[in-house]
């Protein structure tokens, strides 16, 4: 990663951004500074093909003249006119050595005699432009742009014209800033190629690393991100792993003290459960004495059921891993099992009980044991007097707004006046009833007429769970 | 009386032949003698120098072109002997000075052929002296290879035994007419002396000009010391675009470009014969001389590639001290076409010789050698030099040019 980080960025740094950079630059300058210094450089090589064209058409002139009069055959028509198609010759084939320079060969008369120049062939009309012989200027003809040079050779009265269509001269200027436009091109996808694995490299991967080790810190894990790194990206790396490292003890800590404190809260649960147990054994040795006062008994076995409800809420607390929430079915069915093996007196009563899993912690599931307990006590005592069989049914309900919703019912004989929870209760059972529901600021709702129906709904606020 | 063997006695008989046979042994003997005594003739006649004359106008009117041609004789000469001479027979020349008139040259070619009774003749200096003794060598039978004159007049006589080095004076020119055409310009003036050659000269560059669509704005024919150069100059129509062409002898041609000098109006390009060739030409002239066209036969210019040029130029700055003229050339190529029409034929026979060089093709110092049927020669081209900055610059043809032409009317 070391070696990786430094070749990139030695790459990054030290080659492609002076590249780059230089690149830009020479564009900007061609096309600034150095198109009219090209344009003119061409300009300048033309005129000078163009001198060098005509001069060499004089030349072959001459040449073919100096033959005719070597041979004294100057004034022999026939042989001066085959000397003067030599020289046409002659002249047209300088085009062949210079590809750029059109050459015409026009007669006094405008009359093209030869030609290579495409706009003008032989036997074509020429107006020869007011321009002095050597003298290479830029004239326009026939739509287009063309420099221009022209001598006269006076015995056969032709005027030997070259010329360069300016696009000649352009062609490789264009050609030139088409060729670095490319180059431009494509050093720029290669340095956004190589920004992109840069970044990559450099920028992306570190703080995917720094991304993944905050989650992994999130998750309770406390990584230690290697780096070597000296930069923005390094510092970041460096405080997250003083963080981490920081999380780590804090964490290790606090888990310390958590133990310690579940230790110990179970251990009161414990020993709460066992004290009430103590408490429920200490009724029931009462409850054993009083020999002749039933109602004294009932009195105080009720409180044992009462007390084992709240032992038994504290035995679920320390069995549980949490130590402030219960699962409120396994709650319900321990109490009702406790309750039908006192109570059931041979009779066949069966009891559903129906709930999700559903968790609460103590001030909530307090309460409900006790409500439970009381109408589960008073179903078995009261409601199937003359039966020998029955059916009690418990159904825990979480609603969608997160109310809990527990429906109480058996199918006994029910009550003659429904008791009305709006004002204070006779009994002990209905004043607990009454009171632990509006503890838990709850709906009652009571139907007696076809056996016992109470539905206790219990808003979220009042559930204890989150 | 008649005799016969049998009426003769048989001692009478043996005298007799003892007689012829002593006869024809004396006969044969006599003959034999008469034999050796040719052959030792001949060989003693081959070892003669061969005996070259010439006339040459070393003082006169002509002298300075002709004390070129002289110098150009006799470095031929000291060459030709060095290698050897020529049939195995040194040379031996004779100049004499006819003082640039006709009449002592006529003198002095009668003397060569018909008192020394010479081998070969060489040829004077212009014109006027080669028409005149022309007619005598003619007559004679000597062949004559002029170096020193051009006019179309030597030719036009269908002589058999003249032969021409130059091209000839109408055509001295026609390269000056060509660079003026192009230059633009489109007349041309001409003032002429009236004598053969400049008559020739004149007329030739009217023609040629005339060829080339230049127009004659004016021809002037003077007799020298008649008119002042300054009062025919006064006649003369000159502007920047009229060129204008002086055909005259160096004595007169001086005067003119001097008195062009003080001209007001200057012609666009200015081209004489003769005078501007001879490597003293500016520093006569001084600042008369500068931009001057002057058609010329040779220059001594290293570059020209023919043959024994270069070897040429630096043996006649040893040999005469001075940069050699088209003249001194001419006269060693003169030179040049006898020497090889005599080791062509192993004859000094003028007939022989005349035969050989007519149907001569040959490249000598100055250029091609080749002659028409009047001996009229057609294989050689004048070249074209211009005085630029004190410098005598060629500038025509193209192919052997040293410097671009330059014009008045403007720098090209």
């Amino acid at each position: 990663m070391q070696l990786r980080n430094l070749i990139s960025k030695s790459i990054f740094m030290y080659i492609l951004i002076p590249v780059a950079g230089a690149a830009i630059v020479s564009a900007l300058l061609f096309n600034l500074l150095l198109t009219p210094v090209f344009i003119d450089y061409f300009t300048r090589m033309s005129t000078e093909d163009l001198k060098l064209a005509t001069a060499i058409g004089l030349e072959r002139c001459e040449e073919n003249f100096l033959d005719l009069l070597s041979l004294r055959l100057s004034d022999d028509q026939m042989m001066m006119e085959t000397m003067y198609q030599e020289s046409l010759r002659g002249i047209t084939q300088i085009h062949e050595q210079m590809a750029s320079v059109h050459m015409l060969a026009v007669s006094s008369s405008g009359r093209v005699d030869a030609s290579t120049f495409p706009d003008f062939p032989t036997g074509s009309e020429f107006l020869l432009p007011d321009v002095p012989d050597d003298v290479v200027r830029e004239i326009k003809i026939d739509r287009q742009k063309i420099l221009y040079n022209s001598a006269y050779f006076p015995f056969w009265r032709v005027h030997i014209v070259a010329v360069v269509p300016l696009k000649f001269i352009s062609a490789p200027v264009q050609l030139m800033q088409q060729g670095l436009l490319l180059a431009l091109v494509a050093i720029s996808f290669i340095l956004l190629l190589t920004l992109l694995i840069t970044l990559n490299y450099a920028v992306k991967r570190p703080l995917n690393r720094v991304i993944t080790a905050t989650r992994e810190i999130s998750r309770g894990a406390f990584p230690h991100i290697e780096s070597v790194r000296k930069d923005e990206i390094g510092k970041v790396i460096s405080a997250i792993n003083v963080m981490s490292h920081q999380l780590k003890e804090n964490h290790a800590a606090l888990e310390r003290s958590i133990a310690e404190k579940n230790v110990l809260l179970q251990e009161i649960h414990h020993r709460v459960k066992n004290n009430l147990n103590v408490v429920v054994s200490l009724l029931h040795l009462q409850s054993d004495q009083v020999e002749n006062h039933q109602q004294a008994k009932e009195v105080l076995n009720s409180s044992c059921d009462r007390i084992y409800s709240m032992a038994l809420v504290h035995e679920k607390l320390y069995q549980s891993e949490s130590f402030s929430h219960i699962d409120l079915e396994a709650y319900i069915q321990s109490i009702a099992d406790q309750l039908f093996s006192i109570y059931r007196q041979n009779k066949t009563i069966d009891k559903i009980i129906r709930g999700r899993h559903i968790f609460i912690d103590l001030s909530v599931a307090m309460p409900c044991g006790l409500i439970l307990n009381e109408l589960i006590t008073n179903s078995l005592l009261h409601a199937f007097p003359n039966q020998n069989s029955g059916k009690i049914e418990i159904i825990v309900e979480e609603q969608a707004e997160g109310n809990l919703v527990l429906t109480y019912s058996d199918n006994g004989i029910g009550i003659k006046h429904e008791p009305d929870f709006s004002t204070p209760q006779k009994t002990l059972g209905l004043s607990l009833i009454h009171i632990l529901g509006q503890q838990l600021d709850a709906k009652v709702e009571l139907n007696t007429h076809h056996g016992y129906w109470l539905r206790l709904s219990i808003p979220r606020q009042g559930t204890g769970r989150q | 009386m008649h005799y016969t063997l049998a009426m003769i006695s048989p001692i009478t008989a043996r005298r007799a032949r003892v007689s012829l046979f002593l006869c024809l042994t004396i006969a044969l003997v006599l003959y034999n003698s008469s034999l050796f005594a040719a052959e030792h003739s001949t060989e003693f006649s081959d070892r003669r120098p061969i005996r070259i004359g010439a006339s040459l106008s070393l003082t006169g009117i002509y002298n300075e072109p002709a004390n070129m041609i002289k110098r150009g004789y006799e470095l031929w000469v000291q060459e030709t002997n060095r290698k050897g001479g020529l049939l195995g027979r040194p040379l031996e020349l004779q100049i004499k000075d006819d003082r640039s008139t006709i009449e002592e040259a006529q003198r002095i070619y009668r003397y060569f052929i018909e008192e020394q009774q010479v081998d070969l003749l060489l040829a004077p200096y212009g014109t006027p002296i080669t028409l005149a003794v022309s007619e005598i060598t003619e007559t004679a039978g000597y062949v004559l290879v002029s170096a020193g004159a051009s006019g179309t007049q030597i030719w036009n006589r269908e002589f058999k035994y003249i032969f021409g080095v130059y091209s000839t004076a109408d055509r001295y020119f026609i390269s000056f007419l060509d660079l003026i055409g192009r230059n633009g310009m489109d007349e041309v003036s001409i003032i002429h002396e009236n004598n053969p050659f400049n008559i020739d000269a004149a007329m030739g560059a009217a023609e040629w000009a005339k060829k080339m669509g230049i127009r004659i704005k004016q021809r002037i024919e003077f007799s020298p010391g008649k008119n002042s150069p300054k009062e025919i100059l006064q006649q003369a129509e000159l502007s920047d675009n009229t060129a204008l062409i002086f055909c005259t002898y160096p004595q007169e041609g001086y005067p003119f470009l001097r008195a062009l000098q003080g001209q007001p109006q200057q012609p666009g390009a200015v081209g004489m014969t003769i005078a501007p060739v001879h490597p003293l030409f500016a520093k006569r002239l001084q600042g008369a001389a500068e931009g001057v066209f002057g058609p010329s036969q040779w220059e001594p210019e290293e570059r020209i590639p023919y043959p024994g040029t270069r070897e040429f130029i630096s043996a006649f700055r040893r040999f005469a001290h001075v940069p050699p003229s088209y003249h001194a050339g001419s006269a060693f190529a003169a030179g040049q076409v006898l020497a090889r029409s005599i080791e062509a034929t192993a004859s000094l026979d003028n007939t022989v010789l005349r035969d050989a060089i007519f149907t001569m093709d040959t490249v000598t110092i100055i250029g091609r050698f080749k002659v028409d049927n009047s001996g009229r020669q057609i294989g050689h081209n004048p070249i074209l030099i211009q005085w630029q900055g004190g410098k005598k610059a060629i500038v025509y043809p193209s192919q052997l040019k040293t410097a671009d032409p330059q014009f008045n009317n403007r720098a090209r």
